[in-house]
Order: structure tokens, then C-alpha cells, then sequence
């Protein structure tokens, strides 16, 4: 491989007594990619990262983060990585800006250096406002985003989130699920974000992976996930003078479940996409539709057809 | 090792910052003071009584009062394992610890750090309040303490330090073995309230001195108490025999040594496994709960 993954297991397991947490992962993402990983609580996404981290020492299996191994460098892998726990793990009787001082000092970061820093990323996160203010006087939300820049003040080559949303308004997930790509993107940072919430990572992330007891259940591009789950196509189609004999030949189009007619509009469900035959089909009939289109299928369906499965 | 330096830095500014060391320092030092000023004031100026006029300031209380030997036994524990019975417990419920470890630190740093600024903490404050009533002594009596004075209180400082350090390995056990900080508290004060008190009440009645050897404070009792005291010649259950042709003569300090070494090694070793023991399980502990 002439490219080193950010992130690479194989066949990584941990076990506690007798539960497994992580069963058999074997995942891969290059560096600058934003991957969620979905899965319900308990499902060893937290295990995974601790173990990516080298805080918590696999059963079997091995993992590497730039190519080292967690175990045999801690420290190395450690100052590459930052970590945004669920719990975020700030100093309530100390300000943001101490908190992040504390944290390049560990990180042996000049001092110069460091106050360039925490400025920025105080800044970048929008928690500027804030910096002389102590962390136990802070909302939710900007206690996140101080986080955050806790793990911006490191320049880490990877960034593991967990659950960065929880506890949050509507308003200030989106403002920090932008912030996350933004992250990803400018900085071109490795981004790993964990969640529980399908919405958190579906607009975001440029691949989802779904765990499962232990295992990643399906991994790949939100269209591929899309792609390979059996839910039917619905489409829409709405037109003028629709007769009962255009209802009927509808139905005995190829690929087609089910068509529904109210008013205007009619409901066709098929296994596939055959938004191009129905298009055609109309044309034929010499009816223009006023609109076609593809109901979007929530990928909350489809975690939750997932979740269904096993 | 990577990280314990910055710790410490942070543990012992936080531990010089806290309002318990605040409240405990106060307390000390006032008792200090004023045990000072009346050991000062019942001498008088006593410099010819005897050479060891300077020690005697730390085991004669003013009028009623306890000695500041008394203090340093009883009371400094507190001081001990105030800053450590809750300084792992705390930072594992608020999630700070993970955040430390998730950063270019060795684990053992963390417990090793806060170790020693908990000793630090101790230090500061009892080099503060030995060197501070030794002035006052040097004032009120214009005269100096001789080396050998000067000698014995510095072993007397250093067996505090040892003892001291003793409980801060507890409080920090504590804190690592339990949760909840409320537990870890009631334990390091059920601890020192055993050692310190019931200890005498049940071996009193049993008329066992050996029983009294397993408390850390009466150890240091005997040790503290020969040093500050040259003419104690002989610890433990005494014979006539032994007693028989015994010269009344002040101790010089490498017999009054000799004497303790037993006592410190004891007190160094106990503080020793300790630590190891909470060191251990600190670095056994699963992650997943931190």
C-alpha cells in the first residue's frame, strides 16, 4: 500500500469476560476522510476508539493510527489523535482557556506556540466570548464546543468524537455538525464521529458505518447503504386528466408493488428505481406530468431495518 | 516520564489554590503560633536549663494546651489525605481523567504526580510552620540553635514529611478503590480516627504495646518524641535491670537515631506499599469505567 491509512484494524476484538464488545472489526479510512459510526448505545463504538487510542488494550486483533500501533507507541499515536469523550472532561473550576493551556502543556507544546493556538481554536469554534469564563458557568452547548477546541489545540492528524451532540437544541447540533465538517475539510483532519442519532451523521459524513453488537453491520456511502437495503423505491407522480385505465396499465409495468391514486397524484412503490420507464410509460399515454419525483428514503428507515435485522 | 511534570504543576496549584488547605493551614499554623508563644513565654528565657531549648518548643504546649508534636500527630493527617481521598474518584465521575489520558501522558504519571504534590503540599506547609516558630524563638530569646538542635529538628521535619506522606498514599487508595468520594472521605477519616484514637482505647485495656505498633501515628509518636527529646534513652517495655546503672544523660543525635531507625523504616515502608498497592490498581483499572 503506498498510502497509510489513518485508521486501520484487522479482525480487532475485546472482550470483557464473557461479553464481547468489539467483535472480528475490520475497518479502514484514509486520512482526510469524515466516517460516522452508527449504532445504537452499547453497540462498542466508545471500546473501539479506547482501543484506537491505546487506553484500553485489545483481546485480539490489531490496530494502527498512521501506521502505529496504539500499544507499542501510546505516546506517539496519543499526540496525534485527539479525543472528544461523551462526557467531555473539562475543569469545571478553571476557564476555557485554561483548560486548553493544561492541555498543550501535556502536549509539550511551546508556550508561544500554545497561545496561538488556543486562540484560534477558541475562535474557530466560536467559544472566543468565553475564554475567561469558567467551564462550570458554560451551557451544554458551548462546554462542546470548548471540547472541541481542546482537540483543536493539538492539530491532531485524527479526531474521534463521541456522541459530540448529545444534550443539545436542534439549532446547536447543526451549528456543530457544520463545525465538525468544517474541521474535516479545512484542516483536513481525520474525523471519526460517533453516534447513536442517524441524523447526526447522514448529511455529514462522507462514509457511515452501522455497528451492531460488536460488529459493523454495513459500511459504505449513505447512497450504497441506500442501495443494498430491501425497502422499496416510492415515487410521485403528479399529472392532469388521470383515468382509471392509466392507474390500471401502470400497475402492470414492469417492477411495479403497488400504485395508489389521490387526486392528482399517483403513488407508485417498486423494488427498483424505474423512474425512467414510468417517464416513458406517460409519454407514451401523451400525458406530461407536472412533476415526478423519488420520495428520499430516510436512512432512519433504513438504520432501523438494520437494527430490525439482527 | 512524559506529562508528570505538567501534572504536578497543575495537582499542586490546585491543592495550594483549594479552600480545605486554606481552612487546615490556617488552622495549623494559628496552633502553631500560639503554641509557640506560649512555650516562649512558660520557658521564659531558659537557655541555661538545659542545650535543648529549641526542641523543647515543639513538645511543651502553652497553658493547657497541647504540644505542637500533638498537631503534627493528630492533626496533620488531615492535611494528608484532604487533598488526595477524592483526587482520582472526582476526576473519573467528571470525565476530566479520560481527557488527561487520552493526551501524550503515561498513565502512571497522573498517580505518581498527584502523589507527589500531595507530599509537596505537606512540605511547604510544615518547613512553613517549624521555620516560622524557630524565628520566633531565635527572636524572643536572641540566641541561635545549635547545630545539634538544628540537626534534630530536621530530622524531626523530614519524619513528619515521611508521616505525612503516609496518609496522603491513603487518601489516594481510597480514592482509587472507591467511587463515590463521600465513601473514600468517611474511610480516610474512619482510618485516621482508628489510628489516632480507638487505637489507644483498645490496647489500654489489653495492656498491649504491640498492639499500639500497628497504628503509624504512635510510631511517629515514639520516633518524634526521641528526637525532640534527647533524654529519652530507651523505648518499649523497660526492665529494672535495664534500668539499673542507666546515666541520666542527654542522648547525642546518632544514638537518638539509632534508636528510631526501626520506627522510620517502618513508617517509610508502610507509606511505600501503600502507594504500590493504589499505583497497582490504578493501572489495572478498566478504562472503560474512567
Amino acid at each position: 500500500m503506498d498510502q497509510t491509512l489513518a485508521i486501520e484494524t484487522h479482525d480487532l476484538t475485546k472482550k470483557y469476560n464473557d461479553f464481547v464488545a468489539v467483535d472480528r472489526l475490520n475497518l479502514s479510512i484514509k486520512p482526510g476522510e469524515l466516517f460516522g459510526m452508527l449504532g445504537p448505545n452499547g453497540a462498542g463504538k466508545t471500546t473501539t476508539v479506547l482501543m484506537l487510542l491505546g487506553l484500553t488494550e485489545p483481546s485480539s486483533g490489531t490496530c494502527r493510527v498512521f501506521g502505529h500501533d496504539p500499544f507499542r507507541e501510546p505516546l506517539k499515536v496519543k499526540s496525534i489523535s485527539g479525543y472528544l469523550a461523551e462526557r467531555i472532561g473539562l475543569y469545571e473550576d478553571l476557564t476555557p482557556e485554561q483548560n486548553l493551556r493544561y492541555i498543550t502543556k501535556l502536549n509539550q507544546i511551546p508556550e508561544n506556540e500554545a497561545r496561538r493556538r488556543i486562540k484560534d481554536a477558541l475562535e474557530s469554534v466560536g467559544a472566543a466570548g468565553y475564554a475567561q469564563t469558567k467551564v462550570g458557568k458554560l451551557s451544554r452547548g458551548m462546554r462542546q464546543r470548548v471540547g472541541i477546541a481542546g482537540v483543536l489545540v493539538k492539530k491532531p492528524k485524527v479526531a474521534f468524537f463521541d456522541e459530540p451532540t448529545q444534550g443539545l437544541d436542534p439549532e446547536g447540533k447543526n451549528e456543530l455538525l457544520e463545525l465538525l465538517r468544517r474541521i474535516s475539510k479545512e484542516e483536513k483532519t481525520t474525523v471519526l464521529l460517533l453516534s447513536h442519532m442517524l441524523a447526526d451523521v447522514q448529511h455529514i459524513c462522507d462514509r457511515i458505518g452501522i455497528m451492531l453488537r460488536g460488529k459493523m453491520v454495513a459500511l459504505g456511502t449513505i447512497e450504497e447503504l441506500r442501495a443494498r437495503t430491501k425497502e422499496d423505491w416510492v415515487i410521485d407522480i403528479e399529472a392532469e386528466n388521470i383515468t382509471p385505465k392509466l392507474v390500471h396499465d401502470l400497475s402492470s409495468l414492469h417492477g411495479v408493488k403497488s400504485v395508489d391514486r389521490s387526486g392528482n397524484v399517483i403513488t407508485v412503490r417498486s423494488e427498483k428505481d424505474i423512474r425512467s420507464a414510468i417517464m416513458e410509460f406517460f409519454l407514451q399515454n401523451k400525458i406530461f406530468p407536472l412533476s415526478l419525483r423519488a420520495r428520499e428514503r430516510s436512512l432512519e428507515e433504513i438504520y432501523l431495518g438494520y437494527l430490525g435485522e439482527s | 516520564m512524559a506529562g508528570t511534570r505538567e501534572i504536578f504543576i497543575k495537582e499542586l496549584s490546585d491543592n495550594l489554590g483549594s479552600k480545605r488547605f486554606w481552612l487546615l493551614f490556617f488552622i495549623i499554623y494559628a496552633l502553631g503560633l500560639f503554641m509557640t508563644y506560649g512555650a516562649v513565654q512558660n520557658l521564659g528565657l531558659q537557655r541555661t536549663l538545659g542545650e535543648y531549648v529549641f526542641l523543647q518548643l515543639f513538645v511543651i504546649g502553652a497553658q493547657g494546651l497541647p504540644s505542637f508534636l500533638w498537631v503534627v500527630i493528630y492533626l496533620a493527617p488531615l492535611l494528608g489525605f484532604i487533598f488526595t481521598f477524592d483526587t482520582i474518584n472526582r476526576e473519573i465521575s467528571s470525565g476530566t481523567l479520560g481527557n488527561v489520558l487520552s493526551q501524550p501522558v503515561h498513565r502512571d504519571s497522573v498517580i505518581n504526580a498527584k502523589f507527589l504534590a500531595g507530599v509537596a503540599t505537606i512540605t511547604i506547609t510544615l518547613i512553613g510552620v517549624i521555620f516560622i516558630q524557630v524565628g520566633l524563638a531565635i527572636r524572643a530569646w536572641s540566641t541561635l540553635p545549635t547545630l545539634e538542635e538544628i540537626g534534630r529538628i530536621l530530622i524531626f521535619l523530614l519524619l513528619s514529611v515521611v508521616y505525612l506522606s503516609f496518609w496522603v498514599a491513603l487518601g489516594l487508595l481510597f480514592s482509587v478503590i472507591f467511587r463515590r468520594e463521600g465513601t473514600s472521605a468517611l474511610a480516610s477519616v474512619a482510618v485516621w480516627l482508628f489510628f489516632s484514637f480507638f487505637v489507644y482505647m483498645i490496647a489500654s485495656p489489653l495492656r498491649s504495646s504491640t498492639l499500639l505498633y500497628l497504628s503509624p501515628s504512635y510510631i511517629f509518636l515514639e520516633a518524634s518524641y526521641v528526637m525532640v527529646n534527647p533524654w529519652v534513652r530507651i523505648l518499649g517495655p523497660v526492665s529494672i535491670e535495664k534500668l539499673y546503672g542507666m546515666v541520666a544523660n542527654p542522648l547525642p543525635l546518632d544514638q537518638s537515631l539509632l534508636l528510631i531507625w526501626s520506627h522510620a523504616t517502618t513508617l517509610i515502608a508502610a507509606t511505600l506499599i501503600i502507594f504500590a498497592i493504589s499505583y497497582v490498581k490504578f493501572m489495572r483499572q478498566e478504562i472503560r469505567a474512567i
